[in-house]
């Protein structure tokens, strides 16, 4: 029997997982194609929850179908559209569909999307939703309710070796591993000193680290100049190296990363996003030797 | 203090037309040390109106009166000894919505409207620049976080930041703007205290204060209850 | 530019005409009809041609709509 994502993280082995965002609108027939090809080449796919503040389905529909085409979601949850109500509730509900994984993130501001003038939630934050959904499987909910049936949870939260300055961002993230979180999801790594600056860190607990490695195409090259997608830092001779690139060559760059990330033994294993290129993520992982 | 902006000239020429005589009634207090709807402005206004409707052939009898402030009755209630109210049309308040409300209730058989919109409470940075820095939530963590406040400029409200956005110190949401988490930390550890920062907070109680809200000082409890 | 007599007096001056032209361009006036020119107290020319400048530009906007009935040509 395959191994669960979970499983797969505590055994050692080099964990491959990839991002798909749910579709804007009901149609799932091009997240089924994706998810089968995906399905034999990684551990575990993360499903959006309106990524880039881009209103698309709930993740928990796609992770649900997901579950069904025999593939383990990871469920993003953004504090940014629900608050701790709503928050909870849908933690129960998702758990009643065998949904465990949960990846608890703040949400990407409602300017990068599609309905700018929406009302940000942030009722709570990544943390608090992290010791919300730990304190559920505990069989309370957050007031300090009995719950009528607990939910299991494997939780996880995101992090970001690039960000500069890099202090504040190692203190917010003890407090999520003090919170909850057993894995980690980087932002896209670029530079491998950065990644080891931010395992060394992490080394302390015995939390999980998976590597954000992104496709980067020569289109969106002046999006990551302009700060268009927010925790993305692209180093200018990448950006440049971009530029000139066709997708053979982008992919191979995709690929090396993962490669460089896999051989320098620093973390867990990685985490996969190629926006609107997701077709290309087994490409990637050929390119990497996985 | 309160920081207001006036509203689109059109907008106020629009809310005035109609009216044969009105009274501009200006706001000493927080709108005219942000110069929006002190006595200056208020002349200013005056004349703008004034010229503005006569360029469409359209006569209106403009009377100016700065009061105190348009928060407390005492200095809505002495502008009866000062003008007849009764003969305007309409009264355009420059005060903050607050005011404008009060106002609206001394002289409810009158129609008030607003010349300004109500934007933050804020501070001066200089002259003639003001930042917002405070939303009155009524659960402040102002301790815990080196006098900088995660409410108001953290773009998120995160009381447990930075984001994973923060870009060279500066905010995901507008390169122009300070990561709030950022100036929080190294305020905290100017003055040696970062140990606050890792602390976990817990999440804000935003019903601590019911709202509409009203606050009695204790010593005048007996006056009201 | 700057070289006050009473320091930056000419440079808050500057910018309250600036602002009093956008306030006449609000009402549909026309911000055009006050202008600031900085000239040297003994520089005689350049008074003459700001007030040429000046002449011709109230002769292409015309008559101040609400005051002069009289052109201001014919004035002249």
């Amino acid at each position: 029997m395959a191994k669960s994502f979970e499983e797969a993280l505590a055994s050692g082995e080099f964990v491959v997982t990839s991002s798909i965002d749910p579709p804007k609108g009901t149609d799932l027939e091009g997240l089924l194609q994706l998810v089968q090809r995906q399905k034999d080449v990684v551990d575990a796919v993360g499903i959006s929850d309106n990524h880039n503040a881009v209103m698309c389905m709930s993740p928990w529909a796609v992770c649900r179908v997901a579950l069904e085409q025999g593939v383990e979601p990871i469920m993003h949850v953004a504090c940014r559209d629900r608050n701790r109500l709503a928050l909870q509730s849908d933690l129960l509900a998702v758990a009643s569909l065998g949904i465990k994984n949960i990846l608890c993130v703040s949400g990407d501001h409602v300017k990068f999307g599609d309905h700018v003038d929406a009302k940000p939630v942030h009722d709570i934050d990544s943390v608090h939703l992290l010791e919300a959904a730990k304190a559920l499987a505990q069989g309370k909910d957050m007031a300090g309710n009995p719950l009528h049936g607990s939910p299991e949870f494997f939780l996880g939260a995101t992090a970001n070796p690039e960000a500069d300055p890099i202090e504040p961002h190692l203190i917010k993230v003890d407090k999520k591993i003090k919170a909850g979180a057993s894995f980690l999801v980087t932002h896209p790594v670029f530079n491998i000193e950065n990644l080891k600056r931010f395992t060394e860190h992490t080394r302390q607990s015995n939390i999980k680290v998976l590597a954000g490695v992104r496709l980067l195409i020569p289109e969106e090259v002046p999006k990551y100049r302009d700060g268009s997608y927010p925790g993305l830092f692209v180093p200018e001779a990448l950006l440049e190296q971009t530029e000139a690139a066709d997708m053979e060559k982008c992919t191979e760059v995709a690929g090396n990363t993962v490669k460089e990330i896999k051989a320098s033994n620093l973390c867990d294993g990685v985490y996969l996003t190629a926006p609107g290129h997701e077709d290309k993520i087994p490409d990637i992982l050929k390119a990497g030797g996985i | 203090m309160i920081v207001a902006k006036r509203k689109p000239f059109n907008e106020i020429k629009d809310l005035v037309s109609g009216s044969k005589k009105i009274l501009i009634l200006g706001c000493g207090t927080c709108v005219a040390v942000c110069l929006a709807g002190g006595e200056k402005e208020v002349a200013v206004l005056a004349s703008q109106l004034k010229m503005a409707l006569a360029l469409e052939n359209r006569d209106v009898e403009i009377d100016k009166l700065t009061i105190e402030r348009q928060c407390d009755r005492e200095f809505i209630e002495e502008i009866n000894s000062k003008v007849a109210v009764d003969d305007y049309d309409l009264i355009l308040s420059t005060a903050c919505g607050a005011g404008v409300q009060l106002s609206s209730d001394v002289f409810d058989h009158k129609v008030v409207v607003p010349a300004l919109n109500t934007t933050f409470i804020g501070v001066a940075e200089g002259p003639g620049i003001w930042s917002e820095r405070c939303r009155s939530c009524s659960d402040c963590v102002l301790a815990e976080t080196g006098g900088i406040c995660p409410v108001t400029i953290c773009a998120k409200g995160l009381v447990n930041g930075p984001c994973g956005g923060t870009r060279k110190g500066k905010c995901e949401v507008d390169p122009e703007k300070e990561c709030a988490w950022t100036l929080i930390y190294n305020r905290l550890e100017k003055l040696g205290r970062v140990d606050k920062m890792e602390q976990t907070l817990p999440p804000k109680r935003w019903n601590v204060q019911q709202h509409p809200a009203i606050i009695i000082h204790e010593a005048y409890r007996r006056r009201y209850e | 530019m700057g070289d006050c007599h009473f320091l930056e007096g000419n440079l808050r001056a500057k910018e309250r005409v600036e602002y009093t032209k956008s306030l006449l361009d609000e009402i549909g006036l026309g911000g055009d009809r006050l202008e600031m020119f900085h000239i040297g107290a003994s520089d005689a020319p350049f008074f003459a041609k700001a007030v040429e400048t000046m002449t011709n530009r109230a002769k292409e906007l015309g008559p101040n709509p609400l005051r002069c009935e009289t052109p201001v040509a014919e004035a002249a």
